[in-house]
């Protein structure tokens, strides 16, 4: 199989990589310098790290990079040759197998690990093992699975989190050595506050037709949201995209020549194979959104910042009833004008594979457009069959014919 | 004028040629490891039938899963398009078709059209295809048209809990050596693979007409009891092979014909 990287259309996205090999390096030397780091997931409160002084990583956004490289294969089957199903969630897998070979990654190794129930509560039980292996401390955060709709959260539970994130704090206060910085973390907040700011004006541009910055492009550039929240560096790249998304609308340059199709993306991606993103530009189509970036959005109430982490934590998209999924869906599809759906559907994944069909469904009723539902592996390459794909997509756009 | 479809799929390569609106000869031929061999041989052995030669062919129409590798193709189609197409065309009432090919099971639900609303496929698996009933007819050591009304005279159905074609061959074999009737056996695996399509079905939804093609529909065993599940009969055209290749045949003339009207000379 020719696994192939996916083609971009702003410029800026050729600095994501370089800007993730150099955290990794820059993680170590801190780690060397005698900062602490890590590791964690993307969909808990990554400012509190960063407001610490301390190195968040993102294990998941490491094993998309793995797979970008192709070398998430062998941590992969290591964690198969102790007995993990290949049937189980590859990140899951992949995470085990990091443990296992601390030493040979591009990341420093932990001085103490965070996890959240949140998207999967699975993923807390594959941290525990790291934990063990490891022989690191280690801080879970419960999420509760949030019950309402319309971007509304319930007091208890918002009680519930900001009580654990206090806890939180006292746990990196005692790791650390340092107390937290009331000033430090206040200017954390207000700079994830402006990338989310930049991010939102950012998406806003790609309604225009011809769709100047497609899911192929968002895919990487989202990596700042998750990783660095937070930090200058984040604002000061969204900064510079903004800038170059806003030239190109201006100039009216879309990824293809001729916009026949709209579509939006449901979902992260088959990471080994990105250039999937681009297979629909083939027959005009275009994808211009997915819902990926809202695995964790918006922004936090700056008077009170543990707060306002706890109801950003609660309101990601995976982690809550699939009305909310709906919702946001069916906006996209009003104000980004698409023609159909493609909803990539993680094997072994219950939280964005579970609901699809609902998604599906709903949208079919109220804008009678065509979902595919795309079956495949994140970053298991092994599972991936193009010639099925491809037919898939092939098929899927003769339904918005 | 002859219009062709080749439909080039994992088991069978089967071919076509269609001349003012009737089929005039068609072919259903084994795969094999070549499936640019597979689609000259198909097509050859259609055109003998209408005593033809290739060049009397105007436009030709590849699908299926080898539909890249058919040089004497002007264009592909994908063969769930072109299946709706096919089978639209011989039953003009149909809404809901179940393709049970080799390697592969496709549901399809199309507008008064034939044009396609919707699809599902089963994915990475075998299991309710073709290939394993051929696994299970040679466990059994049956001819292939045998098995399906054997297992409507079973007594009791066996259940069958393996989904994999690999797995259910140990299954069967361990069946058959504890004495467990060979109809009764046969019963289970039909029923389970009822179970595994009808859940496809339910995923683009089912409305009438229902049609089966693909090399399965010649099955009783499957298709009684999928019509029993589904508490409706069944439409099954003549010859359920070739519909992907017909459907490709369709749009081959389909094509040719608008290539005109666009000053294309036909192509």
């Amino acid at each position: 199989m020719n696994f192939q990287t996916s083609k971009k259309t702003v410029n800026l996205s050729k600095e994501i990589w370089p800007m993730v090999r150099q955290y990794y390096a820059w993680a170590k030397e801190k780690q060397k310098a005698g900062k602490k780091v890590v590791w964690t997931v993307g969909l808990g409160p990554n400012e509190l790290f960063h407001a610490f002084g301390s190195v968040p990583i993102f294990l998941e956004q490491y094993s998309i990079v793995m797979a970008g490289r192709h070398q998430v294969t062998k941590y992969l089957e290591m964690a198969e040759n102790l007995g993990f199903s290949r049937d189980s969630c590859s990140y899951n897998r992949a995470l085990i197998g990091y443990a296992m070979e601390p030493d040979g990654l591009l990341i420093p190794k932990p001085d103490f690990i965070m996890a959240t129930a949140t998207p999967c509560d699975s993923s807390n039980k594959s941290f525990l093992n790291l934990v063990s292996r490891l022989g690191v401390p280690y801080y879970h955060l419960d999420v509760p699975f949030n019950r309402m709709t319309g971007g509304e959260v319930e007091t208890h539970q918002v009680n519930y989190v900001e009580n654990q994130l206090r806890e939180l704090v006292s746990f990196l206060e005692k790791e650390t050595g340092f107390p937290l910085a009331e000033e430090r973390l206040n200017e954390v907040v207000e700079l994830a506050n402006r990338a989310d700011e930049l991010w939102t004006k950012i998406s806003e541009l790609r309604k225009a037709i011809p769709c100047p910055m497609t899911v192929a492009d968002e895919m990487g550039l989202a990596y700042p949201l998750f990783q660095l929240p937070g930090t200058k560096q984040a604002v000061e790249f969204y900064e510079r995209l903004l800038e170059e998304v806003s030239e190109r609308v201006r100039k009216g340059e879309g990824a293809i020549p001729q916009e026949r199709y709209r579509i939006l993306w449901l979902g992260p991606a088959a990471w080994y194979h990105l250039r999937v993103l681009n297979y629909v530009e083939d027959y005009g189509g275009v994808l211009v959104k997915s819902d990926f970036d809202y695995l964790i959005r918006g922004k936090i109430s700056p008077e009170n910042p543990l707060r306002g982490m706890a109801e950003k934590t609660i309101l990601g998209l995976l982690n809550g009833v699939v009305e909310n999924r709906i919702q946001l869906a069916r906006q996209f599809v009003r104000e980004y004008r698409i023609n159909g759906v493609i909803a990539f559907s993680h094997f072994g994944c219950r939280q964005y594979g579970g609901g699809q069909r609902a998604v599906k469904d709903a949208l079919f009723e109220e804008f009678g457009i065509p979902t595919l539902i795309l079956e495949g592996d994140n970053i298991d390459e092994r599972n991936y069959a193009d010639d099925q794909v491809r037919s898939r997509i092939e098929d899927f756009i003769s339904l918005m014919m | 004028m002859f219009f062709a479809g080749v439909d080039v799929g994992s088991l069978s390569a089967d071919a076509a040629i269609i001349d003012n609106g009737k089929i005039v000869a068609y072919s259903v031929l084994p795969t094999g490891g070549d499936s640019t061999q597979a689609a000259y041989k198909a097509m050859e052995v259609a055109l003998n039938q209408a005593a033809l030669k290739l060049e009397d062919i105007v436009y030709t129409v590849a699908t299926g899963y080898g539909r890249v590798n058919v040089p004497f193709a002007k264009e592909n189609i994908t063969e769930i398009t072109c299946h709706a197409r096919g089978a639209h065309w011989l039953i003009p009432s149909t809404r809901t078709i179940l393709d049970m090919g080799g390697q592969d099971c496709k549901a399809i639900r199309c507008d008064e059209k034939g044009n396609v609303a919707d699809f599902a496929m089963n994915e990475k698996c075998a299991a309710g295809t073709g290939r394993y009933l051929e696994i299970i007819a040679e466990v059994l050591e049956m001819r292939l048209e045998e098995i399906g009304p054997r297992s409507l005279e079973a007594k009791e159905e066996v259940g069958i809990s393996s989904a994999c074609a690999v797995f259910a061959r140990s299954e069967v074999l361990s069946l058959v050596r504890k004495g467990v009737p060979k109809n009764d056996v046969l019963g289970g695996i039909h029923q389970a693979i009822v179970h595994r399509v009808h859940a496809l079905i339910m995923r683009v939804g089912i409305e009438k007409d229902f049609i089966i093609t693909g090399g399965i529909a010649k099955n009783i065993g499957v298709v009684r009891r999928l019509e029993k599940r589904m508490g409706l009969d069944a439409k099954i055209p003549g010859e359920p092979q070739i519909v992907g290749a017909l459907g490709a045949a369709l749009f081959a003339e389909e094509r040719f014909h608008s290539g005109i009207q666009n000053g294309k000379g036909g192509i």
